[in-house]
Formats: C-alpha cells, structure tokens, sequence
C-alpha cells in the first residue's frame, strides 16, 4: 500500500509561527521607522496579513523571509504616508538602547567606545535611503543571506549588492567622522 | 580617521546587537517624543511661574509695609530723643535745678 505523506505547510501552527518570528519582525519594523507605536500596529498588521494569507505560501522561501517580505512592504508604505503627518516626529531613546548593550562591555573606555559606535550606526542608518536601510538591515541585524534578502525586497541581486554597499559606505563614513 | 573592515564588523556586531535589545512590549520602552516632553516641563515651569506670582507679590506687599511701619517707629522715637535734647536740664535733674535757682535768689527776690 503506497503510503502518501501530505506536506505539512510550516503555516498550519500559527501561533508558532508568532512565537517564533513576532520580535524579528517588531524590530526590524522598529529600526526601520523608530516610532514604537507603530511599529508594534505594522508588527500586529504583518502576522494579520500572514495569516490572511497562509493559504498563498508556497513554501519556495522560508516563514521568516515571507514575513519579512510583508514587513518590508508594510514600512514603505508607512513611510510615503508618513510624509503627510510631518508634524509626528518618530523617537526613539537610541542612547539608552545603546547604553544597555555597552554596559557589557569589560571596561569604561571600552563601554565609552561601544556608545559611541552604536549611535554612529543609529545615525548612519537613520540617514539611509528606505531600500540602503532595509538591505542593511536584513543583512547585519536579522543575519538573512543575499538570496533571502532579494526574496523579501523583490529587488534583483545585483541591486541589493549594490544598495547594501552603500549603506555600508554611508556606516563607514559616519563612524570615521566620529570623534 | 579611517576605520578599519574589523572596526566596521565590530561595530555593525555592536549594532545587531542594540537592535535585538528592541522588543514587544519592552520593559526598556523607548522615550515617546524628547520634543514632548520638552513641551510638558516647559508647561509645568510656566504654572509654577504663574502659581508663584501672587505669593511673589504677597510678600513684596508684607515688606513694603514692615518698612513702612518701622519707617514710622523711627520717626517717632527721633522726634523723642530731639525733644529730649532740646532741654537745657534732662527730666530727672529739673526739681535740682529748680531748688539752686531759688538758692541763688535775695531774700527780695523770693519774697516777690
């Protein structure tokens, strides 16, 4: 009797799905825009449309870079109407984010240094172009590989290449520029 | 100063690593708006400045007339201490000098 194994869509358990993947899509939103209140509504209205559209998943990419594909969509949209509501200016505490992850550090001098690297990051990818940011992004903070990233951006290799160069050259500049 | 591919890993690794710190409803919330919050505390001065303006004027009124009461005080007790001095025999010694007055009379001139 031929045994017929149904292929179980990585979907079916949603609230794995969440479990697993909420916060990389809250911070890469977060980032991105650096306005928590939004981030935590694109973050909601991401998995809400991920799960409108569990049954479209083919499985050709993975959950996450699916989902990333939406986030990525969610914050360009979010920023062309951002421009409209100019009065709203984003915040985000940069420096207490950045102190947290340089207190870790062994020494002062060293904690000092590490402060100052990550705001110039900060301030280097709050420059970035929606795309430099986005590339930047998926590459060095959520670790996605080239063809992950093409996957999710539907841009073409050779673009995200290019456009992750830049953003690095921009990274480069800001931190040289650094006291 | 030109960075080095280390220094550039080691600080995008630094800024992973910030990133990661960012969750769903940290503890760590972010401040909302610095702007906001500029606008709040300069409110607040404001109320406080407008509070303490009338018990800025109350006191400055309480002084005006604590000045203006001693102003009176010293006036008076000059005016004692002139009239005082103007006399060519202080109060205590008066009767003395009343008694050698009539010491110093002729007996005509006591029986006037």
């Amino acid at each position: 009797m031929a045994m017929v194994l149904e292929a179980v869509s990585p979907l079916e358990d949603f609230e794995s799905v969440v479990r697993l993947h909420r916060q990389a899509v809250f911070r890469f939103i977060l980032a991105s825009l650096r306005d928590r209140d939004a981030a935590e509504t694109l973050t909601q209205e991401c998995l809400l449309r991920a799960y409108r559209a569990r049954d479209q998943f083919r499985g050709e990419a993975g959950v996450k870079t699916w989902l990333m594909r939406i986030a990525v969509n969610l914050v360009r949209d979010h920023q062309t109407s951002a421009r409209l509501r100019f009065w709203r200016r984003p915040h985000l505490d940069v420096s207490a984010i950045a102190r947290t992850v340089a207190d870790r550090q062994k020494s002062p001098e060293a904690a000092a240094a590490a402060k100052q690297q990550i705001a110039a990051v900060w301030e280097a990818a709050a420059g970035l172009s929606h795309r430099q940011r986005t590339v930047l992004l998926l590459r060095f903070v959520e670790d996605m590989e080239i063809s992950e990233i093409v996957e999710a951006t539907g841009m073409a290799e050779g673009t995200v290449k290019a456009h992750l160069f830049r953003a690095l050259q921009n990274v480069r500049q800001k931190l040289e520029k650094k006291p | 100063m030109k960075i080095s591919d280390e220094q550039l890993r080691e600080a995008l690794s630094l800024f992973r690593e910030s990133v990661h710190e960012l969750h769903p409803h940290g503890a760590a919330r972010p401040v909302r708006s610095f702007a906001a919050w500029r606008i709040i505390a300069a409110a607040f001065a404001m109320l406080a400045v407008l509070a303490a303006l009338p018990l800025y004027r109350h006191r400055q009124s309480d002084l005006a007339n604590k000045a203006a009461r001693i102003d009176t005080q010293d006036d008076a007790l000059l005016r004692e201490v002139e009239s005082d001095i103007s006399l060519s025999v202080p109060p205590p010694m008066q009767q003395l000098e009343l008694l050698m007055a009539y010491d110093s009379m002729t007996n005509a001139e006591r029986t006037k």
